[in-house]
């Protein structure tokens, strides 16, 4: 290679390892800013991913074939599906196993020991690193001669440098907290926003006005999807007391009913449900399960009930749940 | 390099001051250790109000713990396929016997078992109280239940007094009723 | 029978351990090497292999008269199991663990040249007292040579988790020999230190030794992963569970030995620092073996709670005392030491960042003890922390392994920045093409830098190959082979590292899963993949009933059959899942039989796709080989005189 072609390769050859680092630093800052709030699978996923299965203690529930394991991962879908936020989700099972069921602790009290120590840990190091190779010198008097030239910095190749230098600290750092800080504040922010506001208010409602069958339907809802079904319970009998005949509360009730495994005593409310209001798809997916739970197989009945519910709503999110009791008693149906 | 030994600097001491200190520590910690058992995990539920549910039994009869309020209640979660379960089950149908004059509930919540073999566990040893179904777990699940046999001795005002993780013998049995009662 | 002469070879093994100890501290004073200690160590080495063919022979041979076999054997576990049977319980486990420090100890005397040979003693000296204290377990509070009476017919057999793969038969002995071999190089530093002779013929035996047990420890740690992703069903490969991590910190550790080493090689600096590594390293490994043996964290590979911990604990606290003392008395006062330079300050950040991680580890795996002990509440520390802090310093590491070997040990030149060029482009467009498809930052960076570090170190591996030294104005001709096999190896491995790191990002990125509870003839979407459940079918083996779910797979490229099981063991309660793996070069299809529903006839599957995981593997593998490599030279037999040469021989090698 002469002299002259190669110093027509040293300037690409740092003007390039410059770009390259500025591209990639770039790209990653792009697809942080361009980061979706994540979806509810993913945060599902994510959430599963950091609590501790009970029955195999070195897995996460996402993780763990138990069936516990499963049945928690239902509920994190449940309340995923509601709007619960992040930290409702967890304070639900920390209040049910204690903070051993987080496997990320939180940065808190003694915990926050846990997450300084690494970066505590670097820095010390790093002050170490510093003041040794200061006392020492980086450059190597003794092999001088190793140098191709006598050169003297110029402004790319100290950009260069600094450029590997500054993205060797800032990309670990900005992975660290960037898109973490940015992607799960968002979501997180504004679920728990969702969940717990409503509460508040309509409890304020419901005590100024104990006979207000909107808000105590409405509060009853707000219960049921933050995982209080007890309350949910209390909300809309209380509607009920009020007004028996209201579409909400007895769509509601009959749906805890079916979660607490009563079939029966949902089917007296759905069947009334449906005697009100003969259009709602709700009550009808509802019976459909009821009946299916009560019999043990999908009667004629259930069927029916089902297949109103997919012409009522064709499009509705659940009418997976609505596919799958047709589906439990027809195998051959997905050969 | 030369064999010569030389005074440590005072670098060096500091140094190994904080390596030997947290090394204590750490030896310390490990030792601490040695006093637990890793896999029990302590509930927070204890000392609080014991959490609501409305089940059904194999027998059909449809039990509510708000219905109990003011009677102590023993709740045994269990399995026909939990093996030390069945060493237990005598031990539980005797307490039962033996306090049915204190007015002492005993529910039993049947744990990720199929009704079939759940009732012919039942039939086997001869247990008398209900033994609910909780056919999607979310009962276990709001007790905290991560391993069977586990019960929760609930007092009569409705807190939660004692749990025993794994098997209980008779006497951490008697001792456990004998807190729910006080 | 097999009682009485394993017993007998243990007790003797042990007198003769304590007796060689006397011996080697008499042969330090003297100030020469008796060769009696010779035979000691052979002796001890002879008796101690002995008793663990005695206990082989006696699992083989189903003598259930001897406490252990009738512990873990059974006439139905077949014949490789019942060998590895021999590490897969405790007792059995510290036997072979003596067996393989006394087979190291007689090695360490066979492979020191004559003219080292005056450094032993203190060496051998704590060689035979590590080989005292584990030997007296084995005759004491871990005795497997009990006599059990009456003689049962038959045994429990091992641990079902541990006879469902044959890699439990290689995994388990590959860390040992890792674990046990660190121990070496500890006893030629503790000696190095006792004697007052750090100096080059310590490093390049150190460094040699570290290299040795580095290797099978990379080996053992892969394989595990391997194992634990072909047998517990989860669809991944490391939990951050408590046992694993104390395995990979004397891993670290080593690894940041085997690089500040080459600081001291060539600049005379960090004497203290190595000596504190080697140390550190081998007090992990000790570590490691207290928290696996006492089950003092839960962790699916510990063994059930013994009165063996508290005496490891006592080892380790006196190992670890014991050596900062002496350090502290003995050490002389670092040398005033010459400039590092560029690729001296990189070693020295790549210390930092692994002793880092190394330290974030071991915080975080004893840190529920901690607060435990400190408030009484239990917490957890699981995979998600690790990941959240260890990822961004493994990049940075990422970055320092594609950039190290380019940089001269003089000034940061131009010329050496120029050879990264390859790796930046690569990273750059890897980045570019994330970024198009839409991929997360994290995935970005990962790929890019994971890219960028695969690129450099196949571009030095090229340049090593065309004879190319761009910088090397210094160069000494004096290389034997045409490949300086101990760059050539460090190649190799930074490029498996690497490769794994890209592995590791890629699988977790594309990652799928769905489950679903099938009748036969149901099918279960994911993707382009589609598993349909053909039969579920039950056969009755004498030592376990298995539960077989036929299914049939389809996707791109892929039809075919395959047969998740669960095997029920009559002796245990746990079912084991054994999950059916279809690898592939770009994609593994993983297909996990959870639970069967006899009555309904249903059974519940899980399935798993993960790109590239198979690569895992090579890459993992790789960087062990690379080790191998750069060991090669001994191991192949150059002279004795060589071997203490090296130091002088190595620098012909310069950076590039």
């Amino acid at each position: 290679m002469t002299a002259r072609r190669r110093a027509a390769l040293r300037l690409p050859a740092d003007a390039l390892l410059v770009g390259a680092v500025l591209l990639v630093v770039v790209a990653a800052l792009l697809s942080a800013l361009g980061l979706r709030p994540e979806g509810a699978d993913d945060r599902a996923r994510r959430l599963e991913s950091e609590l501790r299965c009970p029955v195999c203690q070195g897995l996460s529930i996402a993780d763990s074939p138990a069936t516990l394991a499963g049945e928690m991962r239902s509920v994190v879908a449940e309340q995923v599906a509601a709007g619960a936020g992040d930290a409702d989700i967890r304070a639900y099972f920390v209040e049910r196993y204690g903070q051993w069921i987080l496997l990320v602790p939180d940065a808190v009290g003694a915990n926050l020991l846990l997450w300084a120590a690494p970066g505590l840990l670097l820095l010390g190091g790093a002050a170490v690193v510093v003041t040794r190779t200061r006392r020492r010198g980086v450059r190597a008097p003794v092999e001088a001669v190793e140098k191709v030239a006598s050169e003297r910095p110029r402004p790319l190749a100290l950009a260069a440098v600094f450029g590997i230098v500054i993205a060797a600290v800032a990309i670990p750092l900005a992975v660290a907290v960037g898109p973490r800080a940015l992607g799960g504040q968002i979501t997180g922010g504004q679920a728990t926003t969702q969940a717990a506001a409503p509460i508040d208010d309509l409890q304020a409602r419901v005590t100024t006005n104990p006979t207000d069958v909107g808000a105590l339907v409405a509060l009853g809802d707000a219960y049921a999807v933050a995982g209080r079904a007890g309350d949910a319970a209390d909300a809309y009998g209380r509607a009920l007391k009020v007004e028996p005949d209201d579409i909400g509360a007895l769509v509601g009730l009959s749906s805890l009913l079916l979660g607490a495994g009563r079939p029966d005593g949902a089917l007296t409310l759905l069947d009334r449900a449906v005697a009100i209001a003969p259009d709602l798809p709700d009550a009808y997916l509802y019976r459909a399960i009821a009946r299916y739970q009560l019999a043990g197989s999908l009667t004629a009945d259930a069927r029916a009930d089902a297949l109103r519910f997919l012409e009522l709503a064709p499009n509705d999110p659940r009418r997976t749940l609505a596919d799958q009791l047709l589906a439990g008693a027809t195998p051959s149906s997905s050969p | 390099m030369s064999a010569a030994v030389i005074r440590p600097s005072r670098t060096r001491l500091v140094a190994s001051a904080i390596a030997g200190i947290l090394l204590i520590g750490a030896i310390a910690l490990i030792a601490v250790g040695f006093t637990r058992d890793p896999s029990r995990i302590e509930s927070p539920l204890v000392g609080r109000v014991a959490p609501e549910f409305r089940l059904v039994s194999l027998a059909g009869a449809t039990v509510d713990l708000a219905t109990l309020r003011g009677r102590p209640v023993l709740l045994n979660f269990w399995a026909s396929w939990c093996i030390p379960c069945r060493d237990e089950a005598p031990l539980l149908r005797a307490a039962q016997e033996r306090y049915a004059a204190r007015d002492v509930a005993f529910l039993g919540i049947v744990y990720q078992d199929s009704p079939a073999s759940a009732q012919a566990f039942v039939d086997r040893y001869g247990i008398a109280y209900p033994s609910l179904l909780d056919p999607d777990g979310r009962t276990a699940l709001d007790y905290g239940v991560y391993g069977i046999p586990e019960t929760y001795f609930i007092a009569a005002d409705g807190t939660i007094r004692a749990k025993q993780i794994g098997p209980l013998d008779a006497a951490s049995l008697e001792r456990q009723i004998q807190e729910a009662l006080r | 029978m097999i009682s009485v002469a394993g017993l007998t070879a243990s007790v003797t093994a042990l007198g003769l351990a304590v007796v060689g100890v006397v011996a080697a501290i008499r042969s330090l004073r003297s100030g020469r090497f008796d060769p009696s200690l010779r035979w000691f160590a052979f002796a001890v080495a002879g008796l101690a292999v002995a008793a663990n063919v005695i206990m082989i022979l006696g699992l083989v041979g189903h003598d259930f008269s001897v406490d252990y076999v009738a512990q873990v054997g059974s006439r139905e576990t077949p014949l490789l199991y019942t060998i590895a049977s021999l590490w897969g319980a405790l007792e059995g486990s510290i036997l072979f663990w003596a067996g393989l420090l006394a087979s190291l100890a007689a090695l360490l005397v066979l492979r020191t040249p004559a003219p080292s040979q005056d450094r032993l003693p203190p060496a051998l000296a704590v060689l035979f007292g590590l080989l005292a204290f584990f030997l007296a377990i084995v005759v004491g509070p871990g005795n497997p040579w009990g006599r059990v009476s009456p003689v049962p017919t038959d045994g429990p057999g091992p641990n079902p988790l541990l006879q469902n793969h044959p890699l439990m038969a290689v995994h388990p002995p590959l860390l040992y020999l890792g674990l046990v071999g660190l121990a070496v190089p500890f006893a030629l530093t503790i000696s190095a230190l006792v004697r007052g002779d750090l100096d080059r013929v310590w490093l390049a035996a150190t460094r040699r030794w570290t290299l040795g047990a580095w290797i099978a420890l990379t080996a053992g740690l892969v394989l595990g992963a391997w194992w634990s992703y072909a047998v517990l069903g989860w669809g991944g490969y490391w939990a951050w569970d408590p046992v694993e991590n104390v395995a990979l910190l004397p891993w670290l550790t080593a690894t940041a030995f085997l690089h500040s080493a080459m600081v001291q090689e060539r600049r005379g600096s960090l004497t203290a620092w190595n000596v504190a590594l080697v140390v550190a390293s081998f007090s992990l490994t000790l570590l490691a073996t207290l928290i696996t043996r006492s089950g003092i964290l839960s962790s699916v590979h510990a063994f059930t709670n013994t009165p063996i911990g508290p005496l490891f604990l006592v080892l380790v606290g006196g190992v670890v005392t014991g050596s900062v003392l002496l350090a502290v008395w003995r050490l002389p006062a670092a040398p005033a030491g010459g400039p590092l330079g560029a690729r001296g300050v990189a070693f020295l950040v790549n210390n930092l960042l692994l002793v880092a991680v190394a330290a974030t580890v071991l915080v975080g795996t004893l840190f529920p003890l901690f607060v435990e002990a400190a408030t009484g509440r239990q917490v957890s520390v699981g995979a998600p922390y690790f990941e959240r802090v260890i990822g961004p310093i493994a990049l940075g590491l990422l970055v320092l392994l594609g950039v190290g070997p380019s940089l001269p040990w003089g000034t940061w030149t131009r010329a050496s920045r120029r050879r990264l060029v390859p790796g930046a482009i690569a990273g750059a467009v890897l980045a570019t093409g994330d970024l198009l498809v839409g991929g997360p930052p994290e995935l970005i960076l990962g790929i890019a830098i994971g890219g960028f570090a695969f690129v450099q170190s196949v571009s030095y591996l090229f340049d090593l190959a065309r004879g190319r030294r761009p910088l090397a104005v210094r160069t000494r001709r004096g290389s034997r082979l045409g490949w300086p096999p101990r760059r050539v190896g460090a190649m190799l491995s930074h490029a498996g590292i690497a490769l794994v790191a890209l592995v590791i990002v890629a699988a977790a990125a594309g990652r799928q899963e769905a489950s679903a509870i099938l009748r036969d003839g149901q099918t279960l979407d994911l993707g382009e993949y589609r598993v349909q459940l053909i039969s579920i079918s039950r056969e009755t083996q004498t030592d376990r009933s298995i539960v077989q779910a036929a299914v049939r797979i389809d996707g791109p490229g892929l039809e075919q059959t395959a047969a998740p099981a669960l095997s029920l063991f009559a002796t245990s309660s746990q079912a084991i899942a054994t999950p059916a793996i279809v690898p592939g070069p770009t994609i593994d299809v993983y297909i996990v039989l959870l639970d069967v529903d006899p009555v309904v006839g249903t059974a519940s599957l899980r399935l798993t796709v993960q790109p590239f995981m198979s690569w895992l593997w090579v890459g993992g593998l790789l960087v062990a080989v690379g080790g191998l490599l750069a060991l090669a030279p001994r191991l192949i037999g150059q002279s004795r005189r060589a071997a203490v040469a090296e130091p002088e021989g190595v620098p012909a090698e310069t950076s590039t």
